[in-house]
């Protein structure tokens, strides 16, 4: 009987203790999986921050190429119809049907691309620091950025996540940025607010209607821009 | 998804190189489709909490916005039409390296009313480092129109006003309030308005002209070192009232938790 009670014992401990390494091992790898994730996002943006930097300051390229340029380096990193999606929440995105959520998801990256993207002109000349990105929620990685300019600093947060969870792990994850921050002020939150409430008093159509217009005065608006900057050229050579 | 064949080749690329240029595939911006939408915001539920819920999806809380929209208009004119005009032909005439050592200035005067208020929130590391920031940069950076505390020593700006110490005591933001020349601003932070102006160097000017001008300087100086950023912020929004609010409260909660 103590035999038996010995060999189980034995048995258990032997069973178990494999159990144990195991746990151990993953732990050991979930920390290296980790560390390589932080990496693989650092390396991302700062790859793609710096590749931007250098298009801007770049005063060979002419403006059409450089915003074009631009945005190709920003896509590369930007999840923007997941940013679609997220403004429009869960209560209406399902709703939709193929064709609207397409018409929704152009008219946005349009969008946020003629306001953000563009707007990356002014951190020309800019010095960047990057922080180290940090484990949110145990699926996300936050890095924060910050442009310095001669007058001021400005805090960019990176949010993060992996898109197709499972079978990327293994070869570094694909990370891809779901939100960005600017001052602490979120495009999909600030987006997502102005985007509910105007559903709220109308239908989908009006809203996309709406977006068609913004855009649409986003472009005149840079056009005017260049046509009033020609007149106070032209003015100013009769001064 | 319809996507499987680019994350695949992602993934390759990505696996045999993290620096390389990411292949053109991934830029494509297209809708995300599929029959488990669901499911595509379970990771993200959390975050956006309040955008998710319906139940919690509910009004600001904003019982002055007649006053407030109307405000805003105002205030949305005035800068159109009186701030934005000069800081225009002000920004041609000074060169931008000028105005940002007059724009430290004024940030170099303000800090009677941050080290107090970091004082206030026990942030004794930072109060520290903006009272040398303070001495070196009156001294060295010749009464703040340099900033070699930030460039030499790494003692950064920081940013701290009676609104935050509120903030940080727990007081919540009450409801929003549009004040005249100030802009988007909540009960607290109006509140707040009244110790930080009794620390504000600017106020006590004598006389009163002197005073008004000074900040009337400072304004057209700011603005003129930020050209068009409200005008393209406002381009954005579907309704720019309700998008100004959300902006200054998301910038203000942040500002609170650092």
């Amino acid at each position: 009987m103590k035999k038996l009670l010995f060999v189980s014992l034995a048995l258990l401990l032997f069973v178990q203790s494999p159990s144990v390494a195991d746990d151990k091992k993953d732990e050991k790898k979930a920390v290296s999986d980790l560390a390589r994730d932080r990496k693989a996002v650092s390396d991302l943006i700062r790859d793609a921050m710096t590749k931007v930097m250098k298009i801007i300051d770049d005063k060979k390229i002419e403006p059409d190429a450089k915003t074009a340029e631009v945005h190709k380096a920003a896509s590369a990193l930007l999840d923007l119809p997941r940013m679609a999606m997220l403004t429009l929440g869960r209560r209406r995105w399902p709703n939709l049907d193929k064709e609207q959520r397409k018409e929704f998801t152009d008219l946005f990256v349009k969008q946020v691309k003629a306001s953000y993207v563009d707007r990356l002109n002014q951190f020309g000349g800019a010095k960047i620091e990057f922080g180290e990105p940090v484990l949110k929620k145990n699926k996300f990685l936050h890095m924060l950025v910050t442009v310095i300019n001669e007058e001021q600093r400005v805090i960019l947060l990176y949010k993060l996540y992996r898109s197709k969870k499972s079978e990327s792990y293994q070869s570094g994850g694909v990370w891809r940025i779901y939100d960005l921050e600017v001052e602490g002020v979120s495009i999909v939150k600030s987006y997502g607010a102005q985007y509910r409430e105007f559903l709220q008093k109308a239908t989908f159509a009006e809203l996309l209607e709406k977006m068609k217009e913004k855009i649409q005065d986003v472009e005149n608006g840079s056009k005017d821009k260049e046509k009033s900057a020609d007149r106070r050229r032209s003015s100013g050579d009769k001064d | 998804m319809g996507r499987g064949p680019f994350i695949v080749i992602l993934m390759v690329s990505l696996g045999v190189c993290l620096c390389v240029h990411l292949p053109a595939v991934y830029a494509q911006d297209t809708a995300l489709q599929g029959d488990d939408v669901a499911d595509e915001f379970d990771d993200f539920e959390d975050e956006f909490e309040d955008m998710m819920d319906e139940d919690t999806e509910k009004k600001v809380f904003d019982p002055l916005i007649g006053y407030n929209r109307f405000m805003y208009r105002v205030n949305d004119k005035i800068y159109l039409v009186v701030i934005a005009p000069p800081a225009h032909i002000y920004a041609k005439v000074v060169p931008k390296p000028v105005r940002a050592s007059v724009g430290r200035m004024f940030h170099n005067l303000g800090f009677p009313m941050r080290f107090v208020n970091m004082l206030f929130q026990f942030k004794f590391k930072r109060a520290r480092i903006e009272m040398g920031r303070f001495l070196v940069n009156s001294t060295f950076g010749i009464g703040g129109l340099f900033d070699p505390a930030d460039r030499y020593l790494e003692w950064h700006r920081g940013d701290e006003d009676f609104g935050q110490t509120l903030g940080v005591y727990g007081a919540g933001d009450g409801f929003p309030i549009v004040l005249p020349l100030l802009g988007p601003s909540n009960l607290r932070d109006t509140l707040g308005i009244v110790p930080d102006t009794l620390m504000d160097p600017l106020a006590y000017v004598s006389p009163t002209e002197a005073s008004v001008g000074l900040y009337a300087g400072k304004i057209i100086n700011h603005t003129s070192l930020h050209l068009s950023d409200y005008e393209n912020l406002k381009k954005d929004a579907l309704d720019p009232y309700t998008f100004f609010r959300d902006i200054y409260k998301q910038n203000r909660d942040k500002k609170i938790k650092e």
